[in-house]
């Protein structure tokens, strides 16, 4: 997956614990934990506004693309 | 569905189960004590072709054994559906409702159901051509016939395939769309 997710980081950052983050946002423990390790399908915008207001962050602090293993950039040369 | 219908769905479900085990099992044992007694061998035979008490008919033992077994067989068919259905209930009264292994299991049956309706004339001629085959010179008797109910049955047979198709789909997507937090 070429999107990374950084919200270990950034509740490192804040010091905060996934539960309470969780507990805030109004997602299970285990979806959060999901999310931060990147095997989730997508994010709802919904989720990721809640989780930005919560830990005072913009998206592109959260989520990070890099083209990796799945795919090549857009016109990247070969 | 409401969280208090729950459990007289789950045990409506599982009386329906057990329906559909009773359903097929039951005309399998039936065909076997019929086919097990002599004297009711004739009209069992008759029965299955379709024919009359006037018909002749020539049981040999070869015969019976091919009646027997292309009965069997036919059943066979109608009963693998109906064990779907049972899996199905079972799975419904456990709360696994919208899982794309419900809509293939609905689908099983819709292809039984609609397997059984378009394979009966055909057994039933069959039947009848063995029954009659060691009769005298022009007592030989083919028959082939389709009648509404069978017609209706495939009918249901494959609108309840559709339907399978599409619970399976969409529970697919469903499935995609819980894995979007």
């Amino acid at each position: 997956m070429p999107i990374t997710v950084h919200l270990d980081v950034m509740l490192a950052r804040r010091k905060m614990r996934s539960k309470e983050l969780a507990e805030r946002i109004g997602i299970t423990e285990a979806n959060l934990s999901l999310l931060k390790s990147g095997h989730v399908k997508g994010v709802r915008f919904e989720t990721l506004a809640k989780i930005c207001q919560v830990l005072e962050c913009q998206p592109g602090e959260l989520l990070e693309y890099r083209p990796g293993d799945d795919e090549t950039a857009p016109g990247a040369r070969s | 569905m409401p969280s208090e219908r729950l459990p007289l769905f789950a045990r409506r479900c599982r009386w329906l189960a057990i329906f559909a085990t009773v359903t097929a099992a039951f005309p399998v044992l039936v065909i076997l004590i019929q086919w097990m007694v002599p004297a009711w061998r004739a009209g069992v035979a008759r029965a299955m072709a379709g024919f009359d008490a006037a018909q002749p008919i020539t049981l040999t033992w070869p015969v019976e054994l091919a009646c027997v077994v292309l009965s069997l067989l036919y059943l066979a068919v109608l009963a693998w559906g109906l064990l779907a259905v049972r899996r199905l209930c079972l799975r419904l009264a456990e709360g696994r409702i919208f899982e794309p292994q419900t809509g293939l299991l609905l689908r099983r049956f819709g292809l039984a159901l609609l397997i059984f309706a378009c394979a009966d004339p055909f057994v039933s001629s069959l039947i009848g051509l063995l029954i009659t085959r060691y009769n005298a010179p022009g007592q030989h008797h083919f028959e082939f016939a389709i009648d509404d109910s069978e017609v209706l049955q495939a009918f249901v047979g494959m609108l309840i395939l559709l339907i399978g198709s599409v619970m399976a789909e969409a529970a697919r997507i469903a499935e995609e769309n819980r894995q979007i937090i």
